[in-house]
């Protein structure tokens, strides 16, 4: 308890702990819908969906603990090795699965099912580790879409809350990471969770429910067309099985491009080294902004030339590393820089035409576009 | 700039929505296509909602323009909002960081109407210059952060970066003008400073209020307290920027060694409260007038960083011209970009300095000891020679002259080891 205490403290901890959460849901959901759609007999009994349950859990929260301890397998192993034999196998569970289904073969999807959801343990254990977290969404999806083959309220059931945990489950995810990744003074509450998943999984939910129950969904054609057990696909259905496969190849080919295409880039120099992520300090619920330092108001007429010059000088003398201090008065700013005989009637200008309350005359306007004149003329040549 | 781990789930879902959708929509199963439809409706609504969460997002950037290399540096971020907003990045390109990017994390909630301040510190780890600052960039993302949506302010600012300075040895004892306004700096000679100097026989004239009471009454006769005399310290710095002295490159290089001493030079003597004017050779006839004070410390090292090593006459030649610039009584600090300087120019120099009482101070940088750029360097024995006439030269006449090398460490040589 210590240990998974351990893995999931810090600024992300709630976040971290709400994903293994959601992961849990969405794998649960995924093999007891699968299972709930294909074997229902097996349902009969309310022992193996609990002993299915127990068991994901029991992976996950087995991964968080000794995901510290455990983690040098994978790294002694070698990932990318890893990776590349439990893909394949994956791959061939998926395929076998899948050809059993268009060969209407209902006991090769079983035991397909069977091998996905062993697999969902296992990816859910290493999900505790921190990760093959797409692995365990991608298996649990895998499930859910054979469990939609098999239609009915139970493969129904199964999309719903596929979708809705995997938006609890992506909301985690990403404000776990930011955490993560920025180091901030106070961290937000888990309820930022809730207010910014739950409502759009509630929302998903409610309206596949809703369409469900509009149109319920049947099973796969081919298992209605031929009653399970014959021996045989005929030439007929196997064209069509032949035909509808290369169907989706290439639809699924051009929709493989456009995603690459429009929806996977960007570029992610973000994650680069030339990026540094800082500590930001905090200080909550400022005033507005300071008077000194915003922007003077907007002045017409003869007393808006005599503003203009003077904002004009203050904005070359910015440039040049002299910044009017908050707080300072134009009279001090000019004093500390030892200013000359233009800039101090600059200045005075300056004062008369913004803070007094009669309107400058025409001349006055005149003396203050001179001396900004003056002023530049002895930056150029100095 | 987007987040790749973002992209990864980004491309799961639409992938495997689009695939989910053709595939139930191709075989005929409604849940598998209704699965793909609401998984792409996702992904619209986080589009959406991604640039709805930055619509009525302003950030501004409050930051003092200027700091010292290797200087620590807090740059302010105002982040306002019209709505709640939660968790916003708000990325900043800091020009004199190594780092391209400098990002930080506000987890919210921004309350509308109220403005978040959020600090950042940045360092300036790149050389001296003129960097820039900015722009501002804020990114948002939807709830699930499969969309990133960002907007950039055209918040960008120039920043000084000066020099690292180092005190300069022996510019304290630098020459200084008596005056009756008070000063930081006094001289042991009787004045009108605020610190004692001691006591002395009474004289007519003097002011009654300076009797020392309790000495008159031991010595049976009237007894004053004198006070020091208050100084006016005045440098003047002279750089060489005379385009044929080039050599080395980056921070070995002449034109860094006049910049930095310069540079150390003037702040040393604004820290002694002096007043300091600062003249170069270069294209554009550098001239910083007298002042005093912080502000006119960044002036200073502002105009020095702008210089260029872009000048046509020789230093000397520009030294005497601005003699009649240098108050009598007052210290010069002249750095020459090269030890080969032409002795009669220089004994007509140190005349002028001597009939203004001027107390000359020189730091000769060799710049035979960095790899040259153009031409072939004389030969060592030649230069070793020259260097040798020209400082027997100027100690001969009581100049303190110092001459610095590509493996001098400015800091060391600067110091009270390095001047002698």
């Amino acid at each position: 308890v210590r240990a998974l205490r351990e893995a999931v403290s810090g600024a992300a901890g709630p976040f971290l702990r709400a994903r293994l959460l959601a992961l849990y849901l969405l794998s649960a959901a995924a093999v007891l819908g699968a299972a709930a759609a294909w074997t229902p007999r097996a349902f009969a009994s309310p022992l193996p969906p609990a002993a299915w349950a127990a068991g994901l859990a029991a992976a996950a929260l087995a991964g968080a603990a000794f995901h510290d301890r455990f983690a040098w397998i994978a790294e002694r192993a070698g990932r990318g090795r890893l990776r590349a034999v439990g893909g394949t196998v994956h791959a061939a569970v998926l395929f076998f699965a899948f050809v059993g289904l268009l060969l209407r073969q209902r006991d090769a999807v079983e035991t397909g099912l069977r091998w996905l959801s062993g697999f969902q343990i296992l990816l859910l254990l290493l999900a505790g580790f921190g990760r093959a977290h797409l692995g365990a969404v991608l298996n649990a999806g895998a499930l859910v879409v054979l469990a939609g083959f098999a239609g009915g309220p139970a493969g129904a059931a199964s999309v719903v809350a596929h979708v809705a945990f995997l938006v609890v489950f992506l909301s985690a995810d990403h404000v776990a990471r930011k955490l993560a990744e920025y180091p901030v003074e106070d961290a937000p509450g888990a309820g930022l969770l809730l207010r910014e998943a739950g409502l759009p999984a509630l929302l998903a939910a409610a309206a596949l429910s809703g369409y469900f129950a509009l149109v319920p969904p049947e099973p796969y054609e081919v298992l209605l067309v031929r009653p399970p057990g014959s021996a045989l696909v005929g030439p007929e259905l196997l064209t069509r099985i032949a035909l509808q496969a290369l169907g989706i190849a290439l639809l699924g080919a051009v929709a493989f491009y456009l995603v690459l295409r429009w929806g996977a880039g960007g570029a992610t120099s973000g994650d680069g080294s030339d990026v540094d992520r800082v500590r930001a300090r905090r200080r909550i619920d400022l005033p507005p902004p300071p008077a000194d330092l915003a922007p003077e108001p907007p002045a017409e007429g003869v007393r808006g030339r005599i503003i203009r010059a003077y904002l004009q000088r203050v904005a070359q003398l910015a440039k040049r590393g002299l910044r009017r201090r908050r707080g300072q008065t134009p009279a001090e700013f000019s004093a500390r820089l030892g200013a000359s005989a233009e800039a101090g009637e600059l200045t005075a200008l300056f004062e008369r035409a913004r803070y007094g309350g009669e309107e400058p005359g025409e001349g006055e306007a005149e003396r203050a576009e001179r001396a900004l004149r003056a002023l530049q003329n002895g930056d150029s040549s100095g | 700039v987007e987040p790749a781990r973002s992209t990864l789930w980004r491309t799961y879902v639409l992938l495997y929505s689009s695939i989910a959708l053709l595939f139930g929509l191709g075989v005929g199963v409604g849940a598998v296509s209704a699965l793909g439809a609401a998984g792409l409706s996702l992904c619209l609504l986080a589009w959406a909602s991604s640039r709805r969460r930055l619509r009525g997002l302003r950030a501004r950037r409050r930051l003092y323009p200027s700091a010292f290399e290797e200087d620590a540096v807090e740059v302010d971020v105002v982040l306002e909002s019209d709505r709640p907003a939660r968790l916003v990045e708000v990325a900043d390109a800091f020009g004199p960081a190594m780092a391209l990017e400098q990002r930080l994390l506000e987890p919210g909630p921004v309350a509308p109407g109220r403005a978040r301040q959020l600090t950042y510190q940045a360092f300036c780890s790149r050389q001296w210059g003129v960097h820039t600052v900015g722009p501002l960039q804020l990114v948002t993302a939807d709830a699930a952060g499969l969309f990133h949506a960002w907007r950039r302010f055209a918040d960008v600012e120039d920043f000084a970066v000066f020099p690292r300075v180092y005190d300069v040895a022996r510019l304290g004892e630098s020459g200084a003008r008596p005056t009756l306004s008070p000063r930081e700096a006094a001289a042991a000679r009787a004045g009108r400073s605020l610190l004692y100097l001691g006591v002395r026989d009474y004289r007519p004239g003097d002011d009654l209020r300076h009797v020392h009471w309790p000495a008159s009454a031991r010595r049976g006769a009237l007894v004053v307290k004198e006070f020091e005399l208050d100084l006016c310290p005045y440098v003047t710095v002279f750089a060489d920027f005379d385009r044929r002295r080039r050599a080395g490159t980056g921070r070995k290089s002449t034109f860094e060694y006049v910049v930095r001493t310069a540079a150390s030079a003037v702040w040393t003597a604004v820290r002694s409260g002096s007043f300091v004017q600062v003249l170069g050779s270069d294209s554009r006839s550098l001239h910083v007038p007298p002042g005093r004070g912080q502000d006119h410390l960044t002036f200073a090292l502002y105009e020095l960083i702008r210089a260029q090593q872009d000048g046509t006459e020789p230093f000397l030649d520009v030294a005497l011209a601005a003699l009649p610039r240098v108050p009598p009584a007052s210290t010069a600090v002249l750095i020459s970009a090269t030890v080969f300087l032409e002795l009669p120019a220089l004994e007509e120099l140190l005349e002028g300095f001597r009939d203004r009482a001027v107390r000359p101070l020189f730091f000769l940088v060799d710049n035979f000891s960095f790899p040259a750029i153009e031409g072939w360097p004389p030969p060592r024995a030649e230069i070793v020679e020259r260097m040798r006439e020209v400082t027997f030269f100027l100690r001969s006449r009581g100049v303190p002259v110092r001459v610095l090398r590509d493996a001098d460490d400015l800091e060391t040589a600067l110091g009270p080891r390095g001047v002698p």
